[in-house]
């Protein structure tokens, strides 16, 4: 089914085909019309066989009483004027010279006309006319016409009526016609006529009928199948397709016009029915040749979806656009203001000055332009809003759909699209480096731990073995020292990388800030004692409920306290504070810093920096660090002010509610 | 005379656990990976076994599974590897202690030690007193006023034996320390301070082989304390 339904062959039958039963169609069409010009023909015939029984016969019996009407009142008695001597003479001749098969008998009372021979009685005229065939007469009892013709005309059966009026009882009329049609007259001519054409009539409208639906079929498997092949789905296109679709819509109305024209000039002249159809035939092959070759290349150019762009207007309007997209966009701004602000005022003279419609219409258009386009650029602004602050709050792989936009939005649109990429590509790259070097870490850190736990178990049995030199218990002494250093420097190393790669799970659950910092206090109680640090605290009274994973937290304040532990100065006071403000906590710890710091507040809590730049102390720099970054992973903020040698630590929770 | 095995692919740390563990009059067995480990296990008795993980062979973890199809000795892991999911797998497998790089010597022999005990003495050892509450090594016999870890009498002072005996009576529960405080000082916790933390503090580095590493007095930091059930 598929091969082959699209082959030259079968479309050349197509067109073919349809031509032949459009002409069909339109000669019959044509052949009504003709037909119905000369009233030979009404709707009411359509099943009838006989001319007796057509409309056609009745508009003529309607002609014929007309005229027997008045031909039986010019000679009743009546003066013939001179004019209507001729007249007369001929209905004479119409009616009484023998020659017709119209028969009347007619009395209105003493003087009988009748053209069915001398001295006849009404009751034999009457058993005549009845087998004649068609008949009609006057019925006294009734009061009215009675016969198998049909009246027509209502003012001639009046007429008729009236020939009776001066009568006295015993008139009488009889028409009839003789249905063999012997003698050669004007109603044996219409039987003529109509016997001809009349069954052309019926069977043609069958065919007219049969052969419209054909022609339809065609016409849509034409339309179907033109510009298609049966190779691939690619719409092939003739060469008058690449015509602009203006000149061919221009071809398309002319044609049609021209044809209408001519058609209407043809119209006036009389023409008989033969030649006539043959003019159809002729006209109908013409117009279908040249409106079909245009409607399937409307077809085939809207199937390729070159209906539009290959127009002139189309070419006009992508010319302005290139030319109004290379300007600047100031230039842009300022030619689209000028023009509108123009043809604006232009409309709005004419409008208020004139009173045109059409320049009212333009004013309304030129408002609808300016709201769609003001709606459209608030849009578009919103979208490339909306974007930016998706990609701004970390959404880093959020990307605009170019095709939303339009003009100079759409640039803006792929310009964010390369930025946002450009950041994802960074970010990713930098979670991945993160990762490695915190697996490098761990995997190192292994490494380093198994020579060292030897270095501390020696240290420890060397130091069993209790030497009796104090220089050689002072070594091992640094010895031990350095090799606990060491160890404490791996895990914290460990910690931090895995801490700043968010390589860790955190278990939130609410924490009491208070008891924590109590907790804290009396683990470090003992070792503020020994360095002579008076610890001041000041805590509510009542729980205050943060939202934390309970040992990381531990971690945040242990450091900070260690921090305390390790640089504060001797005999000195540290405050340690919590505050509660509307929806957050705030835990903060004071010191007086025993060195100068030469560090910013902010380079202090950076991996590996410290205060006192010398080493000397067990400090690490690394304790701020993870502070800092335990904090935030939390949802909390860390911060760290100097002020002289007062040292504050920070860190902000929101309360749990 | 208790036999101990101890199996790690690095020669010189085997050999000081070794002088540690035979001051203190331990008979030791030596192996240099998990199958080694293995073989001598099948050859002879032994009443404890520390284990590394990294080795060749057969590392710690299968060793481990392997011989708790068999035996349930003692076996306390020592490893570098020192992350939480490590130390759980460890004690999922059938480990009783884990102990990391570098340890302290001194920890070892007394983690050592406390296994060796209750394998071999507490295990069977039964007490009828109502009064007495246990968990792991730990013991405190309100009768006697007695504290004891491993059978180790410990020496506690009447807030620090109050505060130990609350919360052995409700283990696993965490009290907050001023829970605690209401309840051994029967007063309002009004003014609380660090002086419960102090205690627990103390109480920790006496029943406790490694304070910073408590096996029995847990901290909750920002709720409170605990001791778990063991």
């Amino acid at each position: 089914m598929k091969n082959g339904q699209y082959s030259s062959g079968i479309k050349t039958a197509a067109m073919v085909l349809q031509m032949v039963f459009l002409i069909v169609v339109i000669v019959f069409f044509s052949l009504i019309v003709n037909l119905f010009g000369r009233s030979m023909l009404s709707f009411r015939d359509i099943g009838n066989n006989s001319f007796f029984d057509s409309y056609y016969y009745v508009e003529k019996m309607g002609e014929e009483l007309k005229e027997l009407t008045s031909y039986l009142q010019l000679q009743m008695g009546m003066r013939i004027r001179e004019e209507d001597k001729d007249l007369y003479k001929k209905y004479k001749l119409e009616f009484d010279d023998g020659d017709s098969n119209f028969y009347y008998w007619f009395s209105h009372g003493e003087k009988v006309y009748t053209n069915m021979g001398e001295h006849i009685k009404e009751d034999e005229a009457l058993k005549r006319a009845k087998k004649f065939g068609s008949y009609l007469y006057y019925d006294d009892d009734t009061i009215s016409f009675q016969g198998n013709i049909k009246q027509a005309d209502k003012r001639t059966e009046m007429d008729m009526l009236r020939l009776f009026r001066n009568g006295s009882n015993g008139g009488g009329l009889v028409v009839a016609v003789d249905t063999a049609l012997e003698k050669k007259d004007a109603i044996a001519d219409a039987a003529n006529v109509y016997d001809t054409y009349f069954p052309w009539v019926k069977s043609g409208l069958l065919i007219a009928i049969f052969s419209l639906l054909c022609f339809l079929i065609c016409m849509i498997y034409i339309t179907l199948a033109t510009g298609r092949g049966n190779e691939d789905d690619k719409i092939r296109l003739h060469r008058i397709d690449y015509f602009p679709t203006e000149i061919l819509l221009l071809a398309f109305i002319a044609f049609v016009g021209a044809l209408i024209a001519f058609c209407a000039r043809l119209g006036r002249q009389s023409w008989n029915v033969s030649s006539s159809l043959i003019l159809t035939g002729t006209l109908v092959f013409l117009t279908d040749t040249v409106l079909l070759t245009l409607y399937l290349s409307f077809v085939r150019k809207i199937k390729a979806d070159i209906f539009i762009s290959c127009s002139i207007t189309a070419h006009v309007f992508h010319i302005l656009k290139e030319g109004m997209r290379t300007q600047r966009i100031l230039n842009r701004a300022v030619i689209s203001f000028v023009g509108i602000a123009v043809l604006g005022l232009l409309f709005a003279w004419q409008a208020f000055a004139n009173q045109h419609m059409w320049a009212i219409a333009g004013l309304f258009c030129v408002y609808i332009y300016l709201a769609a386009h003001f709606l459209q650029q608030a849009v578009q602004r919103k979208k490339i809003l909306n974007g930016i602050i998706q990609i701004s709050s970390g959404n880093l792989d959020y990307k605009f759909h170019d095709a939303e936009f339009t003009g100079d939005y759409r640039e803006l649109a792929e310009k964010i699209n390369t930025i946002g990429e450009g950041l994802y590509n960074a970010v990713e790259e930098n979670v991945k480096n993160e990762r490695l070097k915190t697996e490098l870490i761990t995997n190192v850190s292994h490494d380093i731990k198994t020579p060292l736990t030897s270095i501390i178990n020696y240290i420890n049995l060397i130091k069993l073995e209790k030497i009796q030199n104090e220089k050689l218990e002072n070594y091992v002494d640094i010895l031990e020292k350095k090799s606990l250093r060491l160890k404490q420097l791996m895990e914290d190393l460990v910690e931090v990388s895995k801490i700043t790669s968010g390589n860790i799970t955190l278990d939130m659950q609410p924490i009491n800030m208070v008891e924590l910092i109590y907790q804290t206090g009396g683990e470090f109680n003992e070792i503020f004692e020994n360095i002579g640090l008076t610890i001041v605290t000041r805590l509510p009274k009542e729980p205050v409920m943060i939202i934390a994973d309970g040992n990381r937290i531990w971690r945040v304040v242990q450091n900070l306290y260690s921090n305390v532990a390790k640089y504060a100065m001797k005999d000195t006071r540290v405050y340690v504070e919590l505050k509660v403000n509307e929806d957050t906590a705030k835990f903060s710890i004071k010191d007086i810093s025993a060195q100068e710091i030469h560090k910013s507040a902010q380079d202090l809590s950076e991996r590996f920096v410290r205060g006192d730049e010398s080493r000397g102390t067990e400090g690490n720099g690394l304790g701020l660090s993870i502070a800092r970054n335990l904090t935030s992973l939390m949802g909390g903020t860390f911060e760290i002010t100097l002020d002289g040698d007062l040292f504050t630590a920070s860190i902000t929770f929101p309360l749990c509610k | 005379m208790n036999r101990i095995l101890v199996c790690d692919d690095d020669k010189e740390i085997v050999e000081a656990i070794e002088i540690y563990l035979q001051q203190e009059g331990y008979e030791i067995c030596k192996a240099y990976d998990g199958e080694e480990a293995l073989a001598i296990l099948k050859k002879q008795a032994v009443d404890l076994l520390i284990i590394d993980v990294m080795m060749p062979r057969l590392d710690g973890i299968r060793a481990t599974l392997k011989i708790r199809e068999e035996s349930s000795i003692p076996i306390i892991i020592l490893s570098a590897k020192s992350e939480d999911s490590d130390k759980i797998l460890g004690l999922n497998v059938g480990a009783d202690d884990y102990l990391t790089k570098p340890f302290n010597p001194l920890e070892l022999v007394a983690r050592v030690k406390s296994q060796l005990r209750r394998y071999t003495k507490l295990g069977n050892a039964a007490e009828n007193s109502q009064a007495v509450y246990r968990t792991g090594g730990l013991a405190i016999n309100d009768d006697l006023k007695e504290v004891t870890v491993d059978d180790e009498p410990v020496k506690l002072t009447p807030i620090e034996y109050n505060i130990l005996l609350l919360l052995m009576k409700n283990q696993g529960k965490v009290f907050s320390i001023s829970q605690i405080y209401e309840s051994i000082w029967n007063a309002d916790a009004i003014g609380a301070d660090n002086t419960v933390a102090v205690h627990i503090r103390h109480i920790r580095e006496k029943i406790e082989i490694n304070p910073k590493e408590p096996r029995y007095i847990k901290v909750v930091w920002g709720v409170g304390y605990k001791i778990d059930k063991v």
